[in-house]
């Protein structure tokens, strides 16, 4: 009997010092953050291919799929605007159509022609571009979504 | 000896089940302190574990004014509308509330507690006339805002004035400046920059046509003849676009303006500071 008493309080011994030692974290260290310093890069989305079959839609983007190529790839992602100019085109006449489209294209040239003050007009898009979607001139007041100018736009 | 500690250890055990630091005394206490330092989530999941004898309307308001503070709005109106009508926070009760339809734009509620004789105060009257001109209800707001005069009134009525006389530019005068002139319509919208650009740009383009076809060089003419209607075209559409974007600012600084009013005022609820 006392040998079994014995083999008992053994084992509760040997539990207890068992959950005591699983129990401590002092082994565990904690590691170093390694912090990213980059900054985020967003290259200017290129789609070629061809989302719709009219002829209006088939001929602008044959001749933007060609300035890009061409023109656009060697002279660099310059627009100060998100979407770029060539993107804002395409936009504009999937949205609206192949005239509307193409006076909404004038008229963002215009803007992009003029250097001065563009900070105090238009929000910056997360790529620190200025956002400027067609959505905006589409004459649909229902479409215009205000947003002010100095903020970030995601 | 073996006996008489396995009895110590049993004992300890035991005792160590009844642990008096998860009594309701001391999550009170705690939750108060989350509460102070602004751990909202917490504090309420706290006082919710309490039992139901220590709900008190104040700790019901706690509640109620933590999931309000986090954006719980559900839970926040449950504990609102459980304060009881003869405590002192009913009325703080009521005006949270109030604030939580008019940020939710329930119309229906927020005009039921308003209409609500027992209830009714002039601060919820100032919430529903603010409430008429976020949605652009005038004839209603009109009907609240002479009933009584203060200074908030008196800056409330001043914002009806604004909603109803909104300082919006006109697409059909920008587009016919436009075509006048190029580049005034966008002036006329404040576009000052891009109005003398599109003035510039068409002006080029315009002498180059003509310069152009006064020399005969017939494909460059007609190429500088087609920038120069391009530009001159959407330089009429892009002023009435931009007399539509004007208009929109001009929406959005007002309801900026008004929802500055009411956080500067914090939505006519008296703040009581329960960290003193």
């Amino acid at each position: 009997m006392l040998y079994s008493i014995r083999n008992s309080a053994v084992a509760i011994l040997f539990f207890l010092f068992a959950v005591s030692l699983v129990a401590q974290t002092d082994w565990q260290r904690w590691d170093k953050v390694q912090p990213n310093y980059l900054k985020s890069f967003y290259p200017a989305e290129r789609n070629f291919s061809y989302a719709k079959s009219d002829l209006p839609y088939l001929l602008s983007k044959t001749l933007i799929n060609t300035y890009w190529i061409f023109i656009s790839d060697l002279d660099g992602d310059n627009c100060p605007f998100h979407p770029s100019c060539s993107s804002f085109f395409l936009q504009s006449i999937e949205e609206t159509n192949l005239i509307q489209g193409a006076l909404m294209f004038f008229d963002r040239f215009t803007r992009d022609s003029n250097p001065v003050n563009r900070e105090e007009h238009y929000p910056v898009y997360k790529n620190y571009r200025f956002y400027d979607p067609p959505k905006l001139y589409t004459l649909s007041k229902d479409k215009i979504h205000f947003i002010p100018p100095y903020t970030v736009v995601e | 000896m073996l006996r008489f500690f396995l009895t110590i250890l049993f004992c300890v055990t035991a005792v160590a089940q009844n642990n008096p630091l998860k009594s309701d005394e001391n999550r009170k206490l705690f939750a108060d302190y989350l509460y102070c330092q602004q751990d909202y989530l917490r504090a309420a999941e706290e006082y919710e574990s309490l039992s139901k004898s220590r709900l008190s309307d104040t700790i019901l308001y706690k509640i109620g004014k933590s999931y309000s503070i986090i954006g719980n709005t559900d839970k926040a109106l449950n504990y609102f509308s459980s304060i009881q009508s003869n405590s002192l926070l009913l009325k703080n009760a009521i005006l949270e509330e109030a604030r939580i339809f008019y940020l939710t734009e329930d119309s229906y509620s927020l005009n039921k507690i308003v209409n609500d004789v027992d209830t009714s105060s002039t601060e919820l009257k100032k919430i529903l006339i603010a409430f008429y001109l976020k949605t652009d209800l005038l004839d209603k707001a009109n009907n609240y805002l002479f009933l009584f005069n203060d200074d908030d009134i008196i800056r409330l009525k001043r914002l009806y004035e604004r909603r109803k006389n909104p300082a919006y530019k006109s697409e059909t005068v920008a587009g016919i400046l436009s075509a006048i002139i190029p580049g005034s319509g966008k002036i006329y919208t404040e576009k000052y920059g891009d109005g003398i650009t599109a003035f510039i740009l068409t002006g080029i383009f315009s002498y180059l046509a003509y310069d152009n076809f006064k020399h005969s060089h017939q494909f460059r003419a007609y190429l500088f003849s087609g920038l120069a209607a391009g530009y001159y075209l959407g330089n009429i559409y892009g002023s009435v676009a931009s007399a539509q974007i004007f208009n929109a600012k001009v929406d959005f600084n007002f309801l900026n303006d008004l929802s500055e009013f009411l956080s500067s005022k914090n939505y006519f609820i008296n703040e009581i500071d329960f960290c003193k």
